[in-house]
């Protein structure tokens, strides 16, 4: 909202600087910042013409002297026909810049004539409008004088304000009044009206009959008869465009500036187009369709409360007029209509269409309705001054059911205690009177009267934000304790992942956050849960929210691989989101981890091995132990979008798995390089996490005995499924298998391959006998060869 | 000559020989090899030990022992030396200028950075941590907030809607809704967390960013403690000299409501681009919580009072890393993530 400062001033006397002001809104919860128009010239003084005479080549220019104060006089040649000789004129002299500094004064020559400066109009000076001829000036001040210490240009200030919702009576030169007026500690001036009523009576010319009471409360009208329509006169003109609005004609413009200036809006009829001379106010039928103002044609439901000449709808209340009934140039009476409207009928119907109007943003957020008459009056008075025209007699006020002012109580006590301030019921009393809240005591409360103007005041909690407001917010002290009970502790949820974080982003890992909303394709990449789909997305590309975490991770491979970055890993922790018809949230929320590795060879003299899914896996795995999840084993496994991948599980329960990211989705998300991907659920994690007790094993006294063993077997038999036959019959005495050779070789045909591990034994209670150790080898060898059909090497 | 002078002799030629300043390794090994080797001086003396008068061969055998062991120690001693000066020697051979294996260093989130050191703050004073879920229903996120359907305050902000009821959180305070509902009061929370915003992307705006919200519920909960914490994370997360200000404004769910500027420490409010020449860098909103809300949650306002704050982690972030595009945060790009 636009508030201009010379407008305020209509409604209290204002001496602070504009700085002040904008701060103390700032500070009374309307946030605030402020545009000083400021003089558009510089050197222009004041100046008598002292010689005048026609110039020698041209009918139009005068060659005039003048006198600036100073010995010298200056020759300057003047268009202007009212340029004479003995007047007083403002002078701009050469080096003086006009128009805000684009146009700058030099010594010239006019059709032959030296010209040292110009002398200037109103319109120049942004005075006024007049640019027929210069401005002649009447002062006792000396020549030379600035020209701004002769005359009172008046520079406005405009402030921009940003009003909360709850502030409606905010939206008006008069609402910021009120606010500015606690700011210098002085009262608002009420309107002094002096509308003269004449002629017919306003109730043998119309009817109105409210057949919708919850959506219109009152409505009132005010008859105008014999205006003109025409142009707004300057002043108007200047008002309305100083705070950005358009003049459009007389009446409208007038209507506009009440609204500016008193806040509540009201509509103008034509009343020679209401043609029943019977308005009922009613709610529209479904499908019922209007032509508003815009010239567009909307369709209505029952949720639109609609202003009808008879049956025939010509407003949508609140929100804008109807085409038919508007004001036109051949206008000649006019019906007023001041009305409250039920903020949430105002605002169903504006969303509903999509539109939202002065009017209806006013209406939203709740008028007075104790205003809809002193509006009126002010805008048939004005109406009757730019217009002509005289006002019928009487109004029209349909208000069956007047609305109660609201009475709050208040208790010092409890807004103390509350704001942790000590306020003395003399302080109390002050703040209230300065709101314009009258108040009488009642026991230990005061009894509060609030203005109809601040519906947003209904509890004393709200009474209390508004002593804290003008108390201000800054003169709260601040605790310098702070004491809580035990109670107030709840478990913390979710701390594994900030070590996640720690531990991955030490081991050459880039935290990405990726954006959660995607291309409902991408859904169906990693997961065949579905996913959810908003009803409103901004745009086809973030209509679902995602359902995996790897899709977001991949895009921002993608992202890097087209910017020449290679050889890097990501990873993110985040939410994905599953459908779920029997939550009431229709979806289950699973905090996910994702990693990825852009494998690419290391360029560096030592060699280093190229990136495989064995590394990735050992990354994994180390990560997992970091975690404190031991049990971790592997098995191969189909997953969706990835090619040779594996699940992982931490004993019986699946953690998540890994894999390359399968050729068909790396062309979905133009990726050349090779991709590793892993995702486990964290939530899981979590779970697994906090069951895993710690138990410490003492390390032992004696020697370790390690024995190698090689076999050979058929390729399809995995590597994990013979440790866990060795560690079957290893016993105790067996602390570790490791597997420190694979080969395949054409010697053994294409169908074997040779294992050889190292297994390590130890006991904690005494010196393993190679005897004990030799029996147990012969017995795991033999076992392999009956279970896998090993052959030992 | 007798061989005890032959002993003494070859002391001084021994002498003389390790004097010689600091000797390089094959001149080392020279002296090692004269003296000590089989057939070296000692070993030379030691024969000539059986045909010496038996008169003095006890002494000289004596001697020579002694000898053995100057020798012997004297070598040791030197080899240390020695072999400092091979080590020198075979590190000029070594270039340890060549690039080291390459351990490429990760990166955290500057979100998360900021989310953990905010989060710290508030823990050292006694805040749990908390979430709470992005989907939720228009009663925890609207209604029992005390945003009421078709009130103004909706348009505050625009919503993602998966249904007519369910919605993209708009912000974590529906955490407050959940933490009152499932914990009894007193209650000392904090939520991070992710939220959307139905606007257009753009340099400073996205269609979701990051919050964290706080929740103080106790008994005789004042505004002035709300401003202490405030004032205090203020102190430890902007420094100590940061001053602040609380100015009304309006949150539903918050009576009073209030704003909270820091002073700007990019320009020392002298005025910049980033405060807007306000001098005030706006951080976060805050109030004590409504009555209305404690109602949505069975807790009777009249017993029970609190405070509630909540702020947006992009904002902070972006402050203080000074990073201008909102998106850079969401590309992954591995050049931007690194730096941090
Ligand atoms: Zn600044």
């Amino acid at each position: 909202m636009e508030i201009s400062l010379n407008w305020l001033k209509q409604y209290c006397q204002i001496s602070l600087p504009s700085e002040e002001i904008e701060k103390g809104l700032t500070l009374l919860g309307i946030e605030c910042t402020h545009d000083s128009q400021s003089l558009n010239f510089t050197d222009v003084v004041l100046g008598r013409v002292i010689d005048c005479n026609p110039h020698p080549e041209s009918e139009h220019l005068s060659v005039c002297v003048v006198d600036m104060g100073n010995e010298e006089n200056y020759q300057i040649v003047c268009g202007a026909p009212n340029v004479k000789k003995d007047i007083l004129v403002p002078v701009a002299k050469v080096g003086a810049t006009l128009s805000d500094g684009d146009f700058k004064i030099k010594k010239a020559k006019l059709r032959g004539v030296e010209s040292k400066g110009m002398i200037c109009s109103g319109k120049e000076l942004r005075l006024n409008g007049d640019h027929e001829g210069i401005l002649i000036l009447d002062t006792q001040l000396p020549l030379g004088t600035s020209i701004e210490k002769v005359i009172d240009f008046n520079c406005d200030t405009i402030f921009h304000l940003d009003i909360t919702p709850n502030r409606g009576d905010c939206f008006s030169h008069q609402g910021v009044a009120r606010e500015v007026a606690i700011l210098e500690n002085v009262l608002i001036q009420q309107k002094q009206l002096s509308m003269v009523e004449s002629g017919l009576g306003i109730s043998e010319q119309m009817k109105i009959d409210i057949l919708a009471l919850d959506g219109c409360p009152r409505y009132t009208a005010r008859i105008i008869n014999g205006v003109k329509i025409g142009p707004s006169p300057e002043w108007l003109i200047e008002k309305l465009t100083s705070i950005g609005q358009k003049s459009i004609n007389n009446v409208v413009d007038a209507a506009n500036y009440v609204l500016m200036d008193m806040g509540h809006p009201m509509h103008t009829f034509d009343l020679d187009k209401l043609s029943s001379k019977h308005i009922n106010i009613r709610f529209a039928r479904e499908n019922e369709k209007m032509v508003l103002l815009d010239e567009k044609e909307r369709e209505l439901s029952t949720d639109h409360l609609l202003i009808c000449d008879g049956d025939l709808p010509v407003a949508l209340a609140g929100i804008m007029g109807g085409l038919q009934s508007g004001i036109t140039e051949d206008t000649t009476n006019i019906l007023i209509e001041s009305a409250y409207f039920d903020p949430i009928v105002i605002r169903k119907g504006a969303k509903k269409l999509d539109l939202s109007t002065d009017a209806s943003k006013r209406f939203e957020r709740d008028t007075d309705i104790e205003n809809v008459i002193p509006a009126m009056d002010y805008l048939s008075q004005l109406i009757v001054e730019l217009a002509g025209g005289h006002i019928s007699q009487g109004i029209i006020d349909v208000y069956p059911d007047k609305k109660p002012q609201t009475k709050i109580s208040l208790n010092l006590d409890k807004c103390n205690n509350l704001l942790g301030i000590s306020l003395t019921p003399d302080e109390l009393i002050q703040i209230l009177d300065k709101l314009s809240i009258s108040h009488e005591k009642y026991g230990v409360n005061l009894i509060c009267l609030i203005p109809t103007y601040r519906n947003d005041l209904t509890r004393e909690v709200d009474l209390i934000e508004e002593v804290a407001r003008v108390f201000g917010y800054d003169n709260i002290p601040e605790s310098k304790s702070f004491s809580g009970s035990f109670l107030s502790f709840i478990p913390d949820l979710h701390n594994l992942d900030g070590k996640i974080r720690q531990i991955l982003s030490s081991n050459g890992f880039s935290e990405h956050y990726s954006n959660s909303l995607l291309l409902e394709k991408l859904n169906h990449h990693f997961s065949d849960k579905p996913g959810i789909s908003l009803l409103n997305p901004l745009s086809n590309e973030m209509s679902v929210l995602r359902n995996s975490i790897l899709p977001g991770l991949l895009s921002a491979v993608a992202y890097n691989e087209k910017r020449q970055v290679k050889g890097f890993k990501l990873f993110e922790i985040g939410a994905i989101h599953e459908m779920n018809q029997e939550s009431i949230r229709l979806s289950d929320e699973h905090f996910y981890l994702g990693m990825v590795w852009h494998a690419h060879s290391v360029l560096h003299w030592r060699k280093l091995p190229d990136p495989d899914l064995f590394q990735v896996k050992g990354e994994i795995l180390k990560t997992l132990r970091m975690i404190g999840l031991n049990d971790i084993s592997f098995q191969s496994d189909e997953v969706t979008g990835l090619s040779k991948s594996a699940s992982i599980f931490s004993r019986d329960t699946q953690i998540g798995n890994f894999g390359e990211l399968s050729p068909i989705r790396k062309k979905e998300y133009d990726i050349a390089g090779q991709v590793f991907v892993f995702q486990a659920n964290v939530d899981i994690l979590t779970k697994l996490i906090a069951k895993n007790k710690l138990q410490y094993e003492p390390p032992s006294l004696f020697p370790a005995v390690t024995r190698d063993i090689a076999i050979l077997v058929k390729k399809n038999i995995l590597s994990e499924d013979v440790i866990k036959s060795i560690f079957s019959l290893g016993g105790n005495l067996l602390k570790e298998v490791t597997l420190f050779d694979y080969y395949e070789d054409p010697s053994f045909g294409s169908t074997k391959k040779s294992l050889a591990y190292s297994l390590k034994f130890q006991s904690s209670d005494k010196t393993l006998k190679d005897k004990i150790v030799d029996k147990l080898i012969t017995k795991i060898l033999q076992q392999l060869k009956q279970q896998f059909d090993a052959i030992q090497r | 000559m007798t061989i005890l002078h032959s002993i003494d002799e070859l002391k001084n030629q021994f002498d003389t020989d390790v004097l010689n300043g600091k000797p390089d390794k094959d001149a080392f090994e020279e002296i090692k090899r004269k003296y000590t080797s089989r057939k070296g001086k000692i070993a030379e003396l030691f024969a000539q030990l059986g045909s010496a008068d038996p008169d003095i061969r006890p002494e000289a055998g004596k001697a020579l022992n002694e000898l053995k062991e100057y020798i012997t120690i004297k070598l040791d001693g030197l080899s240390a030396v020695v072999s400092d000066n091979t080590e020198v020697t075979a590190a000029d051979q070594l270039d340890l200028t060549l690039s080291g294996d390459p351990f490429p260093v990760g990166s955290i989130h500057p979100l998360t950075k900021v989310i953990e050191e905010i989060t710290t703050i508030f823990t050292k004073l006694g805040f749990s941590l908390a979430y709470g879920p992005e989907i939720d229903t228009d009663f925890y996120n609207f209604e029992a907030l005390n945003i009421l359907k078709h009130h103004p305050a909706r348009d505050m902000q625009d919503t993602f809607y998966v249904t007519d009821d369910v919605v993209l959180r708009t912000h974590t305070s529906n955490n407050q809704i959940h933490m009152m509902e499932n914990h009894d009061p007193p209650i000392k929370v904090i939520a991070p967390g992710r939220v959307y915003r139905n606007e257009d992307v753009s340099v400073r705006s996205y269609c979701l960013f990051h919050q964290i919200e706080g929740l103080y519920v106790d008994k005789n909960v004042s505004m002035a403690d709300l401003k202490g914490v405030l004032n205090y994370f203020a102190r430890e997360f902007f420094g100590k000299n940061v001053k602040t200000r609380f100015r009304p404004s309006y949150f539903p769910f918050t009576e009073p409501s209030a704003e909270m500027d820091v002073s700007c420490y990019f320009c020392s409010q002298n005025g910049c681009n980033i405060c807007k020449y306000t001098g005030w860098l706006e951080i976060l909103g805050c109030g004590m919580v409504d009555p209305e809300v404690f109602k949505s949650v069975g807790y009777d306002p009249d017993i029970w009072s609190g405070y509630a704050f909540g702020m947006g982690i992009e904002r902070m972030a972006m402050q203080r890393y000074g990073i201008e595009d909102i998106r850079m945060f969401y590309e992954g790009d591995i050049r931007f993530l690194r730096q941090f």
